[in-house]
C-alpha cells in the first residue's frame, strides 16, 4: 500500500522557514531565540521520522495480513494493492495500478461492475457496500476461485474511493463440498440397514405376521442380519476417525499368521457363498511368526476377502495366497473380478472415495474398508498394495516383517520405562527411541532391531535426556508429541548441548497441526516420518544419517558459471567444507536430485536460465538445506523471504563472506534459531 | 380417479424389496411388481401395467434418476407418475428428484405399515 504523505510538503517547507530564520538570528547574535528555533527543528525532525516509522508499521501490518486490501476510484481505476493481492491474483502490482479493477472478475460480476459504478455516480448509493458477498475472482493465469468480497467506501482528500477486502474461501468450499458428500453417502449408508431393520420389525410388531410363523421368523432374520451390517459400518466411521486422530491403537503380541489367515477364511467362507465365491488357500508354510494384533490383521482379512468375493463373477474362485519373500511374508488374495482402471489407481486406498459414487454404482460400501485396511497393515510396519488387469481380475497384498522369536521385544507390562534390546545381529548404531505409546515403542525397536541397530527406548523427555547425558547414541528418533515437554521443545534444548548438537534427530509424528516446512532448520531434522510409520524410509533415513556422521564434513553446493568465482570459492573454503561445482541449470538439477549437502551458494545469470527457478527444488530437500543468494544484483523481497542471506558480488569482502557461509553450517545448537 | 391397485417397484437392496412387497401387499393390497435395477423396469412395466411406479436412486447399471428419464422418454409410459423411495434424502438431492418430474419422494427408513397409505394419498392427490 502507498498512499501519497500529505503531511510531509508542511513539513518540509516549516523546517526551511525555520531554518532560514535560524541563519538570520545567528547572525544577530540572538542566542535565546536560535536556540527556540533548533528546539523546533529537532521536533519537526522527530516528528517527520516518527510518521515515516508509523506509516512504515502500517504498510508492513497491510502486507502482512491475509485478505487481500486494494483501493479503487469512482471509475473503477486500482488505486493500490498490498501484498496479498499479489499473492492471491497472480499479478505484480506494477500490472494492477492504474487499470480497471474489471481484470480481476470474471463473467457475470465483470459486466455488472460498471453499472454498480454508474449507479452510485447517480445517485451516491449502491447495495453492495458495506455487506460481505460471496462472488468469484479471476486470476491472472485464467483460473475462477471464489472469494468472500467486503467493500467499503472511503474518502481521502476530498476524493471517494472504494476499498475491497478479498478473501480466499476456495479451500473452505472444497471441504465443505467433501463434507456434503459425506454425509450424502454416510446417511445413505446408515439409512439402508436401518430401512430392513425399520421395516421388518414395523411387520413384526404389527401382528399381521402373527399366524405366518415363517414370514415372522424371515424379518426377524433381515432385522438380525441388517444390525450387523450396521454395526460394521458405524465401527468403520469410528475406526476412520481413529486414523484420522492417530489414535489407532494395537494390541500387538507374537501370532502365527498363517493361523490368523485360516481363521479369516472360515470366517468368510458364508459371506463368500451368498456372492457364489469359493475361497481357495495356497501356501508351503505352517508357521510364520509376526508380532501383530490378531482382530486387526482379521479385519484386514476380512475386508480383502469381502472385496474380493464381493466383485467376482458367480462361480468363480477367490485365491489367497502366502509367500515368503527374504524376512517379508506377502500375503496376497486374488479374484477373477472385472479389474480396476488404472485411472483409479490413486484414489483407491483414499478414505470415502469409491471408485463409483454415483447413483448407478454396484456395490454398496463406504468406500471407508480399505483406507482402514491400508492404515491397519501401515501400523503394522507393512506395505499393501494392488495389481489388476482390466478384465481379467485384482490381487490385492500386503507384506509384513517376520518376528524372531529370540529376540525379545519390551514387554509391554514391564514397569521400567527404560529399555534397551540386546541383539545378535551386526550392530549397525545404537539408536535411542523417545515415544511414550508403547506399542509404537515397541514396534519400532523390532523393526530397527531386525535392520541391525541396537534399540533404547524411553518413554519421556527427562528420561531421554538422562540417557543421552550418561551414553553415546548414534542417532534419535523424537515422538512429537509426548507428555510433559513436546519434542520440539526437546531437540531444542539438546541441540544447545555441545554433545548433542550433531546428534541424528528423526520425527515421528501423527501430528498434522505442526507444519513441517516451517520447522527451524537450525533443528536439523534428518527426516520427518508421520505416523504410520513407512519402515523403508526410517532405515534409509538413519542408514543415511549415520554415513554421513562418520564422514562429516561440511558439503557445499556451487553453482555459479564464473570460473574466477568458482576458484576463488574454492580457495577460500580450502579445508573448511567440501565443494560440489554446478556451473548451469541442468547440471545443477542433476546434482540437487542426486546429492546431499548442508549449504547452497546460488548465482542467478547461469547461462540456460535464471538460478531462481531452483530454490523451489532445493527447498523440497529433506532436511532444509540453507541457501546463500551469490549474485551481481540484490534480488527482490519476495525472493529473499525463501533464503537464508543474498549476498551482492562486490560489495561484500572475503571475510564476510566467510563468516556468513560459517555460521550457516555450524555445528547445530551453536546457534540460536 | 380409480383406485391404486398394481405398483411396480425397482430396488437393488433384496431385504428391503423383500419387506417392502410385504407391506404393500399385506397393509394396502396392493398388487407389487419388483426388479432390482432401472435396466428392467420399461419391459416390465410394459408388460405389468402398473398405474404408478416406486423407484429407488441409487441402483446398479441404471440409476433411478436415469430411469425416470427413460419412462418420460417412452409413449406409452410417460404419464406413468413415478415416485423415488429413497435414502438420499438431502434438500439438494430431493429438489433434484423432483425437478427431473418425480411426483415425489418418500424418505427411508420408511414405516411399514404406513407405506401403502402413503403412496395411495400421493396417488389421490394427482
Amino acid at each position: 500500500m502507498s498512499p501519497v504523505n500529505g503531511s510531509s510538503v508542511l513539513i518540509i517547507t516549516s523546517l526551511l522557514l525555520a531554518t532560514l530564520t535560524l541563519l538570520l538570528d545567528w547572525k544577530n547574535n540572538n542566542w535565546l531565540e536560535s536556540i527556540l528555533v533548533l528546539s523546533i527543528i529537532t521536533l519537526f525532525l522527530y516528528y517527520r521520522n516518527q510518521t515515516r516509522a508509523n506509516q512504515a508499521y502500517l504498510h508492513t501490518l497491510l502486507d502482512n495480513v491475509s485478505d487481500a486490501i486494494l483501493t479503487i476510484n469512482i471509475n473503477g481505476s486500482i488505486l493500490s494493492v498490498n501484498n496479498t493481492v499479489e499473492e492471491m491474483l497472480g499479478y505484480h502490482s506494477n500490472e494492477l495500478i492504474g487499470k480497471n479493477i474489471k481484470i480481476l472478475m470474471p463473467s457475470p460480476y465483470k459486466e455488472m461492475h460498471d453499472s454498480y459504478l454508474s449507479n452510485f455516480k447517480q445517485t451516491g448509493h449502491t447495495h453492495i457496500i458495506g455487506k460481505t458477498r460471496e462472488v468469484e475472482a479471476l486470476r491472472k493465469n485464467g483460473e475462477v476461485f471464489e472469494v468472500e468480497l467486503w467493500v467499503h467506501q472511503i474518502t481521502y482528500k476530498h476524493e471517494i474511493q472504494f476499498m475491497g477486502i478479498i478473501r480466499d474461501i476456495s479451500e473452505r468450499r472444497h471441504v465443505d463440498k467433501i463434507k456434503t458428500e459425506f454425509i450424502s453417502t454416510v446417511s445413505h449408508e446408515l439409512r439402508t440397514p436401518l430401512t430392513s431393520i425399520r421395516g421388518s420389525l414395523g411387520m413384526l410388531k404389527s401382528g399381521v405376521l402373527n399366524k405366518a410363523p415363517d414370514k415372522a421368523n424371515r424379518m426377524l432374520e433381515l432385522a438380525h442380519n441388517n444390525t450387523e451390517r450396521l454395526i460394521n459400518l458405524v465401527n468403520d466411521i469410528l475406526d476412520v476417525e481413529k486414523i484420522q486422530a492417530g489414535k489407532i491403537e494395537l494390541k500387538l503380541e507374537t501370532l502365527n499368521l498363517i493361523d490368523i489367515v485360516k481363521h479369516s477364511i472360515a470366517e468368510n467362507e458364508a459371506y463368500a457363498n451368498t456372492c457364489q465365491v469359493t475361497l481357495d488357500l495356497k501356501t508351503d508354510l505352517d508357521n510364520f511368526q509376526i508380532y501383530a494384533d490378531s482382530l486387526r490383521l482379521q479385519q484386514v482379512m476380512a475386508n480383502l476377502i469381502s472385496n474380493a468375493a464381493k466383485f467376482s463373477p458367480e462361480n468363480t474362485h477367490v485365491l489367497i495366497d502366502i509367500k515368503k519373500i527374504d524376512q517379508f511374508i506377502r500375503v496376497s488374495v486374488i479374484d477373477q473380478g472385472a479389474g480396476i482402471p488404472e485411472e483409479y489407481r490413486n484414489k483407491i486406498f483414499q478414505k470415502f472415495s469409491q471408485i463409483d459414487s454415483s447413483d448407478t454404482r454396484q456395490k454398496g460400501g463406504t468406500g471407508l474398508g480399505l483406507n482402514i485396511t491400508k492404515a491397519i497393515i501401515e501400523h503394522h510396519g507393512g506395505h499393501i498394495d494392488y495389481t489388476s488387469e482390466t478384465g481379467k481380475g485384482s490381487t490385492f497384498f500386503f507384506e509384513l516383517i517376520e518376528y524372531h522369536n529370540d529376540k525379545q521385544p519390551v514387554e509391554p507390562e514391564t514397569t521400567d520405562t527404560i529399555s534397551t534390546i540386546s541383539t545378535k545381529v551386526k550392530n549397525h548404531g545404537h539408536i535411542l527411541v523417545l515415544e511414550d505409546e508403547k506399542d509404537i515403542a515397541n514396534l519400532l525397536s523390532l523393526l530397527l532391531e531386525q535392520q541391525g541397530f541396537n534399540v533404547t527406548t524411553c518413554n519421556n523427555s527427562e528420561d531421554a535426556k538422562q540417557l543421552l547425558a550418561n551414553n553415546h547414541y548414534d542417532a534419535i528418533t523424537v515422538d512429537i508429541r509426548l507428555p510433559g515437554q513436546d519434542g520440539l521443545s526437546f531437540i531444542k534444548e539438546i541441540r544447545n548441548k555441545e554433545k548433542h548438537c550433531a546428534l541424528p534427530v528423526i520425527i515421528i509424528s501423527a501430528e498434522t497441526e505442526f507444519n513441517k516446512d516451517n520447522t527451524p532448520s537450525a533443528l536439523r531434522i534428518v527426516d520427518w516420518i508421520d505416523k504410520p510409520i513407512d519402515t523403508q524410509r526410517l532405515n534409509k533415513a538413519l542408514k543415511n544419517a549415520l554415513k554421513k556422521e562418520a564422514s562429516r564434513q561440511t558439503t557445499i553446493l556451487h553453482i555459479e558459471d564464473n570460473q574466477d568465482l568458482i576458484e576463488m570459492m574454492s580457495g577460500l573454503l580450502n579445508n573448511k567444507a567440501t565443494l560440489i561445482h554446478s556451473s548451469n541449470m541442468q547440471s545443477a538439477k542433476e546434482t540437487i536430485d542426486a546429492e546431499e549437502f548442508d549449504l547452497v551458494i546460488l548465482d542467478i545469470g547461469l547461462p540456460d536460465g535464471n538460478g531462481l527457478e531452483l530454490i523451489p527444488l532445493i527447498n523440497q530437500k529433506k532436511p532444509l538445506v540453507p541457501i546463500i543468494i551469490f549474485s551481481a544484483q540484490a534480488v527482490e523481497k519476495d525472493i529473499l523471504k525463501q533464503v537464508d542471506a543474498a549476498l551482492v558480488k562486490s560489495t561484500i569482502s572475503n571475510n564476510e563472506l566467510v563468516a556468513i557461509i560459517k555460521k550457516l553450517t555450524a555445528p547445530l545448537g551453536t546457534e540460536n534459531d | 380417479m380409480t383406485e391404486l391397485t398394481k405398483v411396480l417397484y425397482a430396488e437393488d437392496e433384496a431385504d428391503i424389496r423383500e419387506i417392502a412387497t410385504l407391506a404393500l401387499e399385506t397393509f394396502g393390497e396392493l398388487e407389487t411388481a419388483t426388479c432390482e435395477s432401472g435396466v428392467f423396469v420399461i419391459d416390465l412395466a410394459m408388460t405389468f401395467q402398473p398405474q404408478l411406479i416406486l423407484l429407488d436412486v441409487m441402483m446398479p447399471d441404471m440409476d433411478g434418476p436415469t430411469t425416470l428419464q427413460a419412462l418420460k422418454a417412452h409413449p406409452q409410459l410417460k404419464h406413468t407418475p413415478v415416485i423415488f423411495l429413497t435414502a438420499k434424502i438431502l434438500p439438494d438431492e430431493i429438489a433434484r428428484f423432483k425437478a427431473l418430474g418425480a411426483i415425489d419422494v418418500i424418505s427411508k427408513p420408511f414405516d411399514p405399515m404406513t407405506l401403502a397409505e402413503q403412496i395411495k394419498q400421493i396417488w389421490a392427490q394427482l
